[in-house]
């Protein structure tokens, strides 16, 4: 059995206090621990404890970042006297996609590289836009062995970047008559890349870099972006060249493994160019996820591309549109058109813009992705409050315009796809699928709210007259 | 007050009080800088952070809190009643005059019904010097 894949996580705590979530609100003053079995004292996640130091600096109100909502404490307090608040400034973090939750679960993961816990359970709506109206089918879930994820038997996350050859030739000496072109494979299907839309520097750009070495996967960078605090990471870069631009950039095709291209009219026609600076080099055409990217998609597959990535907004909407699409809705389409013209087996589709969580790497892999980038969540790892502040011009609260310790940036990272794959290993394991390309374009382990909507409530009430979720 | 510069005054604020501050609450023109500290309960306004508001530049501090008896945890408004009194007799005790930190209670609706109390508070520490600011507090003033 070969050597399970395993990412090593190790504590990572922030540098500035996270905007907790929780505040404990004393409904009399006639306590003071007098009852001696205070139950700040006996909290399972040890939070109170943990908060200490922060609370001794008294610069806010008792706000609690590591609370698990189990209200252990509410419940059994002698006194009754405690209730939970939320923070105000929490309510107000990050965006409607990007939300206060989002960010809060991130920072967490980025901390301890554990999958999040919620004692008080979801408490969300049924369903909402987005991944949220799609559930996976986790109707093979078994009791988990003794050793948790890591006692199952292997689950394969990997995924290539490389083109395939879907028909072997042989010579009659039985010998490989068929060019088999370079296999890229990666271990987890998702990729990093830092959004220009927020901050982008080197001190950023190192700790990703050094992360993305660490976890065997790739990392976007502008060749702008690149600096000599980078080369020891050449490797696991992929330069984003124009057709205009791959010209200049020829060192650093030469020390990649990927390299990719803006689409632009017969983009096709400098991969050549492209491989003659580097034949062992993997071609990647970067395409804005619009209206015609499924038919460019099908184009470009003609041609000697590997891999597809396609550029949605950060929130994963469609570009260029009035009323734009989902990314699981484009997904699909993309995948679909390629299967319809018999070419999807041979090349890989990544997908950017709007991957918030783990479960977001398998629903978009379900919809037909190969694999998926973190962008915002590798910002918020490091910290990040979505704030934009730094689009205007102005100093970033947690300080990631300033130098950062690379050590700490990384282990946050690595903590944070740490908990993103131990996520991936249970939601494939509860569906039964041991094998991430196993798990690309299978809707059938999946379950579509507008699908059920209409089986369900079809016959009875018609169909649905306002379009979109209610 | 600094002649010259802009009065800054501090506002702490049950959030069931209302959700959001909005700087506009001060009149069109008014050499004004309104800072809203959002609070889950007013109950949460610790004697410290009144003080670190006066120390971060603050020339008036005010408390906004639910009316009494109608606090959603039970006593927070009159929790920090007592609190901002104390504060109070702190100020007055190192000659900062403790009318620069007041508390009033109002009825949970949006911020535009602090307006006249944000009215009140720059009228009297606008126009009256530190020292000759009036005993007398506001009706439903702490």
């Amino acid at each position: 059995m070969p050597k399970k894949y395993h990412i090593p996580t190790k504590t990572a705590p922030p540098r500035f206090h996270p905007v907790g979530k929780y505040t404990t609100v004393e409904f009399r003053e006639n306590c003071a621990g007098s009852c001696r079995m205070c139950v700040k004292k006996n909290c399972v996640y040890n939070i109170f404890t943990e908060n200490m130091l922060h609370a001794s600096t008294m610069a806010e109100p008792e706000y609690l970042y590591t609370c698990m909502s189990c209200f252990r404490c509410i419940q059994e307090c002698t006194r009754g006297i405690f209730s939970r608040a939320i923070n105000p400034d929490y309510r107000t973090l990050g965006d409607d996609y990007w939300c206060s939750d989002i960010l809060h679960r991130l920072w967490y993961q980025a901390h301890t590289g554990k999958v999040p816990v919620s004692g008080a359970g979801y408490r969300g709506p049924f369903v909402a836009p987005g991944f949220d109206s799609m559930w996976t089918d986790m109707s093979e879930i078994v009791r988990p062995t003794r050793d948790g994820i890591h006692g199952r038997e292997y689950i394969n996350t990997c995924f290539e970047l490389s083109r395939r050859v879907t028909r072997l030739e042989f010579n009659p000496d039985m010998s490989l008559a068929s060019a088999v072109p370079p296999i890229l494979e990666l271990p987890l299907p998702l990729l990093f890349r830092l959004s220009p839309d927020l901050m982008i520097n080197e001190h950023l750009l190192v700790p990703m870099a050094r992360a993305a070495q660490v976890l065997g996967t790739l990392m976007f960078v502008r060749p702008q972006d690149v600096t000599p605090a980078l080369s020891p990471y050449a490797h696991s870069l992929i330069p984003c060249l124009t057709e205009a631009d791959f010209k200049e950039h020829g060192a650093m095709i030469g020390n990649s493994r990927v390299v990719e291209l803006a689409d632009a009219p017969g983009i096709e026609k400098v991969f050549n160019a492209i491989r003659n600076i580097q034949p062992e080099i993997l071609l990647m055409v970067g395409i804005p996820l619009d209206s015609r990217a499924a038919s460019r998609a099908a184009d470009l597959s003609l041609t000697g591309v590997d891999s597809l990535h396609f550029y949605a907004d950060e929130h994963g909407n469609e570009l260029n549109a009035a009323s734009p699409r989902f990314l699981k809705e484009m997904v699909r389409e993309v995948h679909l058109k390629l299967v319809e013209n018999s070419i999807r087996q041979k090349i890989n589709l990544v997908f950017s813009g709007g991957i918030a969580m783990a479960e977001h790497m398998a629903k978009a892999i379900i919809c037909g992705a190969d694999a998926v980038t973190a962008d915002h969540a590798l910002l918020i790892a490091l910290e990040c409050r979505l704030c934009g502040r730094c689009r205007d011009g102005l100093s970033c609260p947690v300080k990631l315009d300033e130098p950062l310790d690379m050590q700490w940036g990384s282990a946050r990272i690595v903590n944070l796809i740490g908990a993103w794959q131990n996520q991936l290993l249970e939601l494939m394991g509860a569906m039964g699928i041991r094998e991430a390309r196993r798990l690309r374009g299978e809707v059938g382990r999946s379950m579509w709210f507008e699908d059920l909507e209409r089986e369900h409530f079809g016959p009875l009430f018609g169909e649905r007259k306002v379009s979109g979720l209610g | 007050m600094r002649n010259g510069s802009k009065v800054k005054v501090t506002v702490f604020h049950c959030i069931n009080v209302f959700s959001e501050g909005d700087s506009r609450l001060a009149a069109k023109g008014e050499n004004v800088e309104l800072k809203f500290v959002r609070l889950p309960c007013s109950s949460l306004v610790k004697d410290v952070f009144l003080l670190r508001a006066f120390e971060a530049g603050a020339d008036a501090v005010v408390v906004l809190v639910c009316p009494e008896g109608a606090c959603r945890y039970v006593e927070g408004n009159l929790r920090a009643k007592k609190r901002v009194q104390w504060v109070r007799s702190l100020l007055d005790e190192i000659g900062m005059d403790g009318n620069r930190l007041a508390l009033f209670n109002l009825p949970p609706g949006d911020s535009s019904d602090a307006k006249p109390i944000i009215q009140k508070v720059l009228a009297q520490i606008g126009t009256t010097p530190q020292a000759e600011l009036s005993d007398r507090p506001p009706a439903g003033q702490a």
